[in-house]
């Protein structure tokens, strides 16, 4: 624990210029990863109504569920994109992602 | 042997097995409050992993999926999308979460909001919502590990007995190891989980149609209504499915053991990387639902639908594994009723008795006032579930209801400079009012829509109303410009 406040204040004497320029609260997520995670929501959320029917069926099974499984594979790789801008991010700030 | 002896063997079996994991679990650490609630901040990925997967697949999974498949059919989807669309959001929140907890040395949720909002009052209330949500979620946990033991056991251990013997081993070994116990016993049950549903979720439409792809065309044939939304129910159509997918996925880790799960991490990309594949493990569910809706056309006609998928297992399945799916239920609901208990009565020593009435208790105290609180709650929950009433489902309802309303507090705390404490205390109240009030009133859904959903659109519209007229939280006198600035040297 001590450690780690430590560092971060030393850290925050030696480069004040890499600080967040909005002092005071955590630093929001990006704009690109907020959009990759509005992808598996519009998908499975919002528009229920265009994919809650039976036919045509997926591999035996109901259209909704079907798809539904089909997005639970894919969110991952929404996310996997997510944390790669993320990360992308921390590491230009000098941070450790 | 006979069938009950096997079966009951190797329910015995696992649940020894697992309850001497979680005994084991703690090692030779001095098991201090910071060992006990958060474990040292030291899990990896993978125990993180277990931990919240451990979290997530409570009996209200294995027996309420496959419940609801069965008696509602279409509208139980929305469990697949909310949970995956939960860890999206948990991608984004946890490691923010987690930054503050390790900057400001934080260990639960109430301790969020009372550095946040410099209240003691928010921070109590907060751990009174979250206490009074556990309550019916402990007693529903107890519930089902004796509607499960007792069916799978052939009835040869009571519920009573089956609840009493589940709650002493969990209190034994939450008092022993803490969150590391629950990590632990996890790994156990998770493996036993992907069996039982697989075996489940593949033998019995196997068995009954001779194939997945069979039982889903014949119950289309048969049932052509109850395959797509509102299903088997009157109201629960498009509208509904939105709004409870939004409530649940963004209220999901704003109950306590869940946002206290993040401060177990060993650093915020461990939880990122947690929450990319933790959708994956949703699959297991999906099994889970194969089952429920074969069970429409195998037994219809069941008043109960919770036990539609147990009665099935009963009359199809071998002894041996019968007596797997009564071990593996029975830790499904060891697991979580266990961080129940560790949450709840950390919030109660921690946020709740010593900053209202003893101020002057040292960590150690605290920690030993946890230990106690354990061994009431879990007593409590026991009487609870033995004298149990029917109403206990809608009660979780309107307990999921309730801590999603901690959503506004928590978001805008982390991200936004404007928001000010009495913004949050008055949206908080007004929320968890008009949720407990329209749900136990019977208005749920209101106008097709979550009762739920609605109350947390008030209440998000209540604090940034209420936030724009008041000044924003100031914390000159403790010498930094905002809670989560570090302290200056």
């Amino acid at each position: 624990m001590c450690d780690g406040v430590d560092t971060g204040a030393k850290m925050n004497v030696l480069k004040p210029a890499r600080r967040s320029q909005r002092a005071g609260a955590v630093r929001r997520p990006s704009i690109g990863s907020l959009f990759l995670a509005l992808i598996p929501f519009t998908a499975m959320c919002f528009s229920v109504s265009l994919w809650d029917r039976i036919d045509p069926m997926l591999l035996g099974l109901p259209f909704n569920l079907g798809w539904l499984i089909c997005w639970i594979m894919l969110s991952p790789i929404c996310m996997w994109g997510a944390h790669a801008v993320e990360a992308a991010r921390i590491r230009r700030r000098g941070g450790i992602p | 042997m006979s069938p009950a002896v096997i079966c009951l063997t190797s329910i015995l079996c696992i649940v020894a097995v697992g309850t001497t994991v979680g005994l084991l679990a703690g090692g030779r650490r001095k098991m201090d409050l910071e060992q006990w609630t958060v474990a040292g901040r030291g899990f990896g990925a993978v125990l993180v992993f277990l931990l919240m997967a451990g979290e997530v697949y409570t009996t209200f999974a294995f027996l309420g999926a496959s419940g609801w498949a069965y008696s509602s059919g279409g509208p139980t989807l929305y469990v697949l999308a909310y949970l995956t669309l939960a860890y999206v959001v948990s991608f984004f929140l946890l490691p923010s979460i987690w930054e503050v907890g390790r900057k400001l040395g934080i260990q639960t949720q109430s301790d969020f909001f009372a550095l946040r909002y410099g209240n003691r009052y928010l921070a109590a209330l907060v751990c009174l919502v979250g206490i009074a949500s556990f309550v019916p979620y402990l007693q529903l946990q107890l519930t089902g590990v004796g509607i499960i033991v007792s069916v799978a056991s052939f009835d040869v251990i009571g519920r009573t007995a089956a609840m009493t013997i589940a709650v002493v081993l969990l209190v034994a070994f939450v008092i022993a190891s803490g969150v590391r116990a629950v990590a632990w016993v996890s790994v156990v049950k998770d493996v036993l989980m992907v069996i039982v549903a697989l075996s489940m979720g593949i033998g019995i439409p196997l068995q009954y149609f001779g194939g997945i792809g069979a039982m889903f065309a014949a119950l289309a044939h048969a049932r052509p209504t109850h395959l797509t939304m509102p299903g088997a129910t009157p109201n629960l159509g498009h509208a509904w499915y939105v709004s409870t997918v939004l409530l649940t996925s963004l209220g999901f880790y704003m109950w306590p053991h869940a946002f206290g799960a993040a401060f177990t991490a060993k650093s915020a990309d461990t939880l990122r990387r947690n929450a990319i594949v933790m959708p994956l493990y949703t699959l297991t569910l999906v099994f889970i639902f194969f089952a429920g809706f074969a069970t429409v056309l195998v037994r219809p006609g069941l008043a109960n639908g919770d036990l539609a998928l147990l009665t099935v297992a009963r009359g199809s399945f071998p002894p041996w594994l019968l007596g797997i799916i009564g071990g593996a239920g029975a830790l499904t609901a060891m697991v979580p009723a266990a961080i129940f208990l560790l949450t709840a009565a950390t919030l109660f020593a921690k946020n709740f008795y010593r900053p209202l009435f003893a101020p002057a208790m040292t960590d150690g105290q605290v920690a030993t006032l946890a230990r106690i609180t354990v061994v009431i709650l879990g007593l409590t929950g026991l009487t609870l579930a033995i004298f149990s009433s029917t109403t206990l489902v809608s009660l979780l309802l309107v307990g999921y209801a309730g801590v999603t309303q901690f959503f506004p507090g928590v978001l805008l705390g982390l991200y936004s400079k404007r928001v000010t404490t009495p913004g949050v205390f008055t949206g908080l109240v007004v929320g968890v009012a008009t949720a407990v009030f329209l749900m136990l009133s019977h208005r749920d859904p209101l106008f097709g829509v979550s009762a739920g959903f609605l109350a947390l659109c008030l209440n998000f519209s209540i604090v940034t109303a209420v936030s724009l007229f008041t000044p924003a939280v100031s914390c000159k006198e403790c010498g930094r410009s905002h809670p989560w600035e570090l302290e200056r040297a």
